[in-house]
């Protein structure tokens, strides 16, 4: 798992998350939401946290700075912001971090706004909370982001209180409180999924546009594979609390390295024989069987996928996108060589951090050809029906 | 979406329970089939012979003779209404729970997580059994009167076993006050509680499922009534009218319903919106069959919640008013012995302080069992 | 536009709950036989002359045997021509010996109303933002007991620890005493703790469970994200958008658990306010008296109903004017 320090003599990334669990004690057990995850995140770049519900991507997300509810979620770990870790730092430390540096944007604008003040003054309050500026200074700062989120008439609409305001208007005025504090990292969580299709696009693209504008790095949240291909510059694959994949987006869409990532990917429509679903339940969060956690969703599994711990991510062989644009179930051009090591692989040119991509799949380890996955499958047949 | 993750605490017991407010009670009911319809018919019969013995009681046996011979029991009129009122429990709560084994066994697993609301569900037994069976075993406090055996303390203050809680000023032992109090508390919080519950359902279904002039003309008078303090009302009624523990009963269940009746508007209102019911009407089901069969069947999780935390109101209210002297003369209320003991107080503090504590505990072990009951059924 | 017009209809509607009010009590008089009259005639009875002649003297006297529409009019008017008769046992106007005794009535309820607000609130927002601590436990036990205790026991109890058993406060009310005085502060400390313990646990219940459905809301996570401290969260967010709910239940929970507590309270302490009026009144049998002791909580209630309606236009600007 720690086999990706070996290029750290790059400069330090913004971010690094190294083996997060996050657990809640409930009256049936110990729900382990984020059980190990590790990534990184560059000033200025995109990476996308992409799972099903339930995969532990939203509980990864308000870990960072602590938002999720705590007790009784607990946090262990390293989340290195800068360099300083932040399960070490104070109450007080990350909350004048939250707003300032590390901002977020929430799932459903229609709940994340208090319905009793009006939307200038929840912009200006970052404002307040963060610099000793007037009420005045605060407002008129509030008025100019409202403007920069394309606003209509934004001295009007600061004095107007939420459910005045569409859906759209909503999510902009969140992404307005976002900016306020002119932050390094936007945490955007599912950002998108409670608007209709072409809001969506629109919000999208203003992300997109201050992004580039403010130079911040964007650590998005989603299920939708769609916004995924659109926005992301690198993606982290979770399933039930572990990270499946980590690939650049080309490398995902392309030559997805994992079952579970070519499930998803199959998913998507017009892409694989699969119509929207892939069959079968998350494992129980409180008490999950041994091997790997998809083991039991995984049409190759075989039965050392069911044995012992989750297993290690490991470099997935560069060769396997050869053919771009191969779709789920072709065979790749050159199989990876059985008993390629590691080292020979992370030494090839391509492998720097960024491009650095690895799979927790068995069949990506020594022992294991990862050719086996390319064998004819249909997804439908590993479970029954599926009638979601 | 909103559930995306698992939730912090309970999510799976918040699963459930969603689940479960899912379920078409309706289905349910009948899955015994035949079984209802020979319920009702039972039902009918036990009610047409309370009503057969009701007229017997009072045209052929003359007033002073007791009802039930062999136990000298005489039923007076509220007694009456408590006999109806635990018939009409036994096959609407009872027996649905007796049915539904699977159901209430999952009601009990919810419901004995919380210790303090089991061991208050035991305590509410026995005063249940003690407040019903008690006045047939143990002799009414007036005609235990024995000047001899005034103020006698209770056996942990000196007292002797023969009147383990003491005496009171007239030498009534404390332990049969307060038996023939359990039989006031039960019948007020019951009658009382089934009077109010009633209306308040009816009256809630009905403003959510007419809307419109119906619905305004029950609300605005819902409003006015919350406005009027009952309690006051009460004491000007029963200055008008003379104290009388029926007509206490009945001016409670009449003018306390109107918080039932907002809380089931809300949740039929709720549930009104459901895929069931929709269904129901679709096929063309009539409105009171569908109200009857359908909305009420699923506001009960709501109801019974209500109707349990609504029971201690009742029985403090009572005691209240038979503390400041308004109660009825003839029955042996414990808010009437506590307020007996206040003049002796210095001296026999027990009398006035024994009788309180069974009122305070009978009044918190409602107030347990009915928050468990909420968590249980209705686990938001 | 549509404030306004809101504001206008809840006016009207305390009005007409206002005239609804004092018609019940008219029409309950008007079905039940006469009291003052009987109480006339049995004292003549009792010296010597003609039962019936005498009660349909008085009625005659007093104009009740008129039609009852009449007499409908009639009772309208004195009622809000603030003509509320005169009260034979206390040998004043009704008016005059209400003057009197909400003095000592207003001395133990208004601390009773900022207590149960105050306290009920702080206790119930605490132990939402600190569940699962021991405080947060202790603060349910207090809620479970207050709800549950009955009030008079509680008093009686009270009195047996601290005025007969230790002897540090006085066990009944003196209304010589002077209003402003430690000695009066020391006679009020019971009538007050006893009066407010429900209400302030009715209180803390209810806020704590407002505060905990809103501190999982979205928007206090939105807030906490802002890099908002704790008070901040609690005061701007939570307890701002909390007060929406639970200013519905001040007005209309607190007065009826009060109204009720006050008849007992004053009896125990022997405090000669409103409550203790009442009694006398009906115990007495003084239908003037009896009347205007009932109305005056019942106006209490309805204005202070109309102020909560008023509230909600201050607290929530989601307010649907035209569904209410």
């Amino acid at each position: 798992m720690s086999r990706h320090h070996t290029t750290t003599d790059q400069t330090e990334p913004l971010l690094r998350v190294t083996d997060l669990r996050t657990q809640f004690r409930t009256d049936d057990g110990v729900v382990r939401a984020v059980d190990g995850v590790s990534f990184g995140l560059n000033a200025g770049e995109t990476v996308c946290l992409v799972g099903e519900s339930g995969s532990g991507k939203t509980v990864t997300a308000e870990s960072i700075t602590r938002l999720v509810d705590c007790p009784p979620g607990e946090i262990s770990g390293r989340i290195e912001f800068r360099g300083e870790d932040l399960t070490a730092a104070s109450e007080d430390r990350l909350r004048s971090l939250r707003g300032a540096e590390i901002a977020h944007v929430f799932q459903n604008p229609q709940d994340a706004l208090n319905p009793v003040h009006t939307v200038g003054w929840q912009v200006a309050e970052v404002v307040q909370i963060h610099e000793s500026v007037s009420r005045r200074a605060a407002r008129k700062r509030a008025v100019d982001l409202l403007d920069r989120v394309d606003i209509p008439d934004p001295a009007a609409t600061a004095d107007a209180y939420p459910h005045e305001l569409s859906g759209g208007m909503k999510q902009r005025v969140l992404v307005a409180v976002a900016l306020a504090g002119e932050p390094d990292l936007l945490i955007a969580d599912e950002p998108t999924t409670a608007l209709d299709v072409t809001i969506q696009a629109q919000i999208l693209d203003l992300i997109a546009d201050l992004q580039a504008e403010f130079d911040m790095a964007v650590l998005f949240v989603t299920h939708d594979l769609g916004v995924v291909a659109r926005v992301a510059d690198r993606v982290v694959v979770l399933y039930a609390g572990k990270v499946m994949e980590r690939a650049p987006v080309d490398r995902l869409f392309d030559a997805p390295a994992h079952p579970y990532s070519r499930a998803l990917l199959a998913c998507l429509p017009g892409r694989g024989e699969s119509n929207g679903a892939i069959p079968g339940n998350l494992p129980d969060a409180t008490d999950p069987p041994p091997g790997c956690r998809f083991a039991s969703r995984c049409p190759f599994a075989v039965e050392d996928c069911h044995e012992g711990d989750h297993p290690p991510l490991a470099p997935v062989a560069e060769d396997t996108d050869v053919e771009a644009g191969a779709t789920v179930g072709d065979p790749p051009a050159g199989s990876a060589p059985l008993a390629a090591s590691s080292a020979e692989r992370s030494a090839s040119p391509d492998a720097g951090p960024d491009r650095e991509h690895v799979a927790a799949c068995l069949f990506h380890g020594e022992d294991y050809d990862a050719a086996h996955l390319d064998r004819e499958v249909a997804w439908s047949a590993a479970e029954g029906d599926h009638g979601e | 979406m909103a559930g995306d993750e698992p939730a912090p605490d309970g999510g799976t017991a918040r699963g459930a329970g969603t689940g479960f407010e899912g379920i078409d009670w309706t289905a349910v009911d009948d899955a015994g089939s035949a079984g209802p319809s020979a319920a009702v018919t039972a039902e009918v019969l036990v009610l047409l012979g309370l009503a057969a013995a009701l007229v017997y009681d009072y045209v052929v046996l003359a007033n002073e003779a007791p009802t039930v011979g062999v136990v000298g029991w005489d039923v007076t009129g509220v007694e009456w209404l408590l006999v109806v009122v635990l018939v009409v429990g036994a096959f609407h709560a009872a027996l649905p729970l007796a049915r539904n084994r699977r159901l209430t066994a999952y009601y009990w697993r919810q419901f004995r997580k919380n210790r303090a609301a089991v061991v208050s569900l035991g305590f509410l037994g026995v005063v249940f059994l003690v407040g019903l069976v008690g006045p047939l075993i143990w002799t009414a406090p007036n005609e235990a009167i024995d000047y001899a055996a005034a103020y006698q303390p209770p056996v942990f203050a000196g007292g002797s076993w023969e009147h383990a809680l003491g005496t009171d000023a007239q030498g009534r032992p404390i332990w049969h006050l307060i038996v023939y109090g359990m039989r006031v508390s039960l019948e007020v919080g019951l009658i009382s509680m089934v009077f109010a519950i009633s209306i308040g359902t009816v009256v809630g279904t009905a403003a959510a499922y007419f809307g419109g002039y119906v619905d305004e003309a029950l609300m605005r008078y819902v409003d006015l009534q919350q406005t009027f303090p009952v309690f006051i009302l009460l004491l000007l009624l029963i200055y008008l009218y003379g104290a009388s523990l029926l007509l206490i009963i009945a001016l409670y269940g009449l003018f306390s319903w109107e918080g039932t009746a907002r809380l089931v508007r809300s949740e039929a209102l709720q549930r009104g919106e459901e895929a069931y019911v929709r269904a129901a009407e679709a096929t063309g089901a009539g409105r009171w069959w569908t109200i009857r069969r359908h909305l009420i069947p699923n506001v009960s999780s709501t109801v019974i919640t209500a109707a349990t935390l609504s029971i201690p109101v009742f029985i403090l209210g009572e005691a209240s008013l038979s503390f400041l002297g308004f109660g009825d003369p003839d029955v042996f209320s414990w808010g009437r012995t506590i307020s007996a003991g206040r003049s002796d107080l210095p001296n026999a503090p027990w009398i006035s302080t024994i009788p309180g504590l069974f009122l305070f505990l009978t009044v918190l072990a409602f107030n347990f069992v009915g928050d468990a009951l909420r968590d249980a059924i209705d686990p938001r | 536009m549509g404030m306004k017009w809101y504001v206008v209809r809840r006016v009207a509607w305390a009005v007409v709950a206002t005239y609804l009010a004092v018609s019940l009590t008219f029409g309950l008089l008007m079905v039940t036989p006469n009291a003052g009259a009987d109480v006339a005639a049995a004292q003549a009875a009792a010296s010597g002359q003609d039962y019936d002649a005498v009660r349909e003297r008085y009625l005659e006297r007093r104009g009740l045997d008129r039609p009852v529409e009449e007499q409908y009019v009639d009772y309208m008017t004195n009622i809000l021509t603030l003509d509320w008769g005169y009260s034979f046992s206390q040998g004043e106007p009704v008016l005059a010996a209400i003057g009197e005794a909400w003095v000592y009535s207003a001395q133990y309820f208004v601390p009773s109303i900022l207590i149960s607000a105050l306290l009920g609130y702080g206790i119930g927002l605490y132990s939402a933002l600190n569940r699962y601590t021991p405080t947060d436990y202790l603060g349910s036990f207090v809620a479970y007991f207050g709800i549950s205790i009955p009030n008079f026991w509680f008093a009686i109890v009270l009195i047996l620890l601290f005025g007969v058993v230790f002897r540090l406060l006085p066990t009944f009310y003196d209304s010589g005493v002077a209003l402003l005085s430690v000695q009066n502060a020391k006679q009020l400390l019971l009538p007050v703790v006893v009066l407010s313990t429900a209400s302030v646990a009715g209180q803390m219940r209810y806020s704590r469970a407002q505060a905990i459905e809103y501190a999982r809301s979205a928007f206090v996570k939105t807030a906490r994200a802002k890099g908002a401290s704790e008070w901040r969260v609690l005061t701007r967010h939570i307890l701002r958008v909390a007060l929406v709910p639970l200013s519905t239940i001040l007005i209309a929970d607190v007065l009826a658990v009060l109204f009720a507590g006050s008849f007992i309270i004053e009896t125990i302490f022997q405090i000669p306010g409103l409550g203790r009026l009442a009694l006398e009144a009906i115990q007495q049998r003084d239908t003037p008296l009896v009347l205007a002791t009932t109305l005056i909580p019942v106006f209490i209630a309805i204005l202070g109903n109309l102020l909560q309606d008023l509230a909600y236009v201050a607290l929530d600007p989601r307010i649907d004017y035209g569904d209410r």
